[in-house]
């Protein structure tokens, strides 16, 4: 049975990005910011079930901290007060890191945080959470056996996405204004996408990946989510630790994608993403060769490599992992060596390509996901003529991308009907373009993060 | 990559796995479309001096 709560009320007064400001001025409490968080984490979230484990202690710890800085008058830091939300992959001190299984359920707990969550902290952020997490990342849909499913906080009966949907759906039902996720083949980017909000897939090895549970080396990617396109920029300062050179957006070469990214879109998706490419005026299209391949080249990369890891968990605790996360290992440990070579000599090939790809162009645009996000009672979606199933091809646009490693943003679009994203993408290195862009268009009203009202 | 349902227990041998048949059908369920996918990798035409991206460096053109 539901729980009788009422999905308005939330104790986040404002963006991220305008915390720090009402921290450092005395105008808001850290303390009280964050007891009140956590307070509605716990009444709210039965709803949406973004959330696994509270950091209660830890986070009011921190927020005392900080209101101690702000009194002293001591820089309490760029993110100071704003809470986050943690992927149940990162480490966090004395907590076990489960990676959303019950295989690695009996781990012993952390001895120190992952190097962003300890960045983030660095800054003054306050983490108040961990999140739920399709296990081991493998799936789009955070439907965890374990935990059960994240809803989608703007429509229960759907989706949030996966596999960081609790990170993403925890900024949209605003319990948190960042969080942190993975993206090995478009687990930051679509269920920003269906939830409503930012999310960036840094470059391949930009954001240090020290002290998170694994799924595909090769692949593996983390980042940030947030409720802004200015809090994103300075989530992945605090992130990189560095600042970003200013960018003037109006000098960016923009086209759009086209073949393989311009089908089969849904209607809703179409008309979104249209007005968005004519307010960048991208009326160029560009082609990137080979985009099927791309995606099974990521595919094939991921199922081998998962498989390889946790080769030793399905020999002796095959009954304990998800159903369907143990097929695909299984599935994926009988791939042919010479696939996996090809796939990952196919890589250097694609790799090539996507940099002729932006030999006139900084920017380059896609949809993040076909369409809105999928009823949990809708196992099917239309891709190419033929029903197909509706989880495994919502990273029918992030996956192929995937391959190259070049950083990708997802921004959330206007539209009447449910959230809808886009993918921005730059060349590696470049996301200072790509956050540039998020804030002109976050401030023209071209996009916005979906949050629930308050 | 052609693997058949009956043949599945004895690769999960050759790689020191005993699976259980209950699972058989959805792990040849996924092999189906893992195998359409390594296919359509192995159809593509590369020449043999081109490299595995082990050490990936997206920079690198």
């Amino acid at each position: 049975m539901k729980p009788n709560i009422n999905p308005a009320l939330s104790a986040l007064p404002r963006r991220s990005h305008e915390i720090p400001h009402l921290i450092r001025s005395q105008s808001l409490s850290a303390v009280t910011l964050t007891q009140h968080i956590l307070s509605d984490i716990k009444q709210r979230d039965p709803l949406y079930n973004t959330t696994t484990r509270l950091l209660t202690q830890r986070a009011l710890s921190y927020a005392q901290n900080i209101d101690n800085k702000v009194k002293n008058g001591v820089d309490p830091g760029p993110l100071a007060g704003i809470a986050f939300g943690i992927k149940d992959l990162f480490d966090v001190t004395g907590e076990v890191t489960t990676a959303g299984s019950k295989v690695l359920a009996d781990a012993p707990p952390a001895s120190q945080d992952a190097v962003l969550v300890h960045r983030l902290i660095k800054a003054g952020a306050i983490p108040v959470a961990l999140t739920n997490m399709d296990e081991f990342a493998y799936g789009f849909a955070t439907d965890n056996a374990h935990h059960g499913p994240t809803h989608n906080p703007h429509d229960t009966a759907r989706l949030a996405g996966g596999s960081s949907g609790g990170s993403a759906a925890g900024i949209a039902a605003r319990f948190f204004g960042l969080s942190l996720g993975s993206d090995t083949n478009g687990s930051i980017r679509v269920p920003a996408s269906l939830c409503g909000v930012w999310g960036l897939r840094a470059t391949q090895g930009r954001l240090p990946t020290q002290g998170s549970y694994p799924f595909v080396t090769s692949l593996d990617t983390v980042g940030p989510f947030a409720d802004s396109a200015e809090g994103l920029t300075l989530c992945f300062e605090a992130l990189t630790e560095e600042k970003l050179s200013p960018v003037t957006p109006s000098s960016l070469n923009i086209a759009r994608l086209g073949g393989w990214f311009s089908d089969n879109m849904s209607p809703s998706m179409q008309t979104a993403f249209n007005t968005l490419a004519n307010t960048l005026h991208a009326t160029r299209t560009v082609h990137i060769p080979e985009i099927a391949r791309a995606r099974a080249a990521a595919f094939i990369i991921s199922a081998s490599e998962g498989a390889a890891l946790h080769l030793d968990h399905l020999r002796h605790r095959a009954d304990e992992f998800d159903p369907a996360v143990r097929d695909r290992l299984l599935a994926g440990a009988l791939i042919p060596a010479p696939s996996i070579t090809k796939a990952h000599r196919f890589r250097s090939w694609f790799r090539r390509a996507m940099h002729e790809a932006f030999n006139h162009t900084d920017i380059l645009l896609a949809p993040a996901v076909v369409g809105e996000a999928p009823r949990f009672d809708q196992p099917l979606i239309h891709v190419n003529g033929a029903m197909i199933s509706a989880r495994a091809n919502l990273g029918l646009y992030t996956q192929p991308l995937t391959l190259a490693g070049f950083p990708v943003l997802t921004l959330p679009m206007p539209s009447p009907g449910l959230p809808l994203g886009a993918q921005l993408i730059a060349k590696p290195g470049r996301e200072d373009q790509l956050l540039a862009l998020a804030q002109s268009l976050e401030h023209s009203g071209a996009a916005q993060a979906r949050l629930l009202q308050p | 990559m052609i693997i058949h349902h009956k043949d599945l227990t004895l690769f999960f041998q050759n790689i020191g796995l005993t699976v259980s048949e209950q699972y058989h059908d959805g792990i040849m369920a996924n092999i189906t479309i893992l195998s359409a996918y390594a296919d359509l990798i192995d159809q593509f035409p590369l020449s043999d001096r081109e490299e595995p991206a082990a050490e990936y460096e997206p920079n690198h053109p």
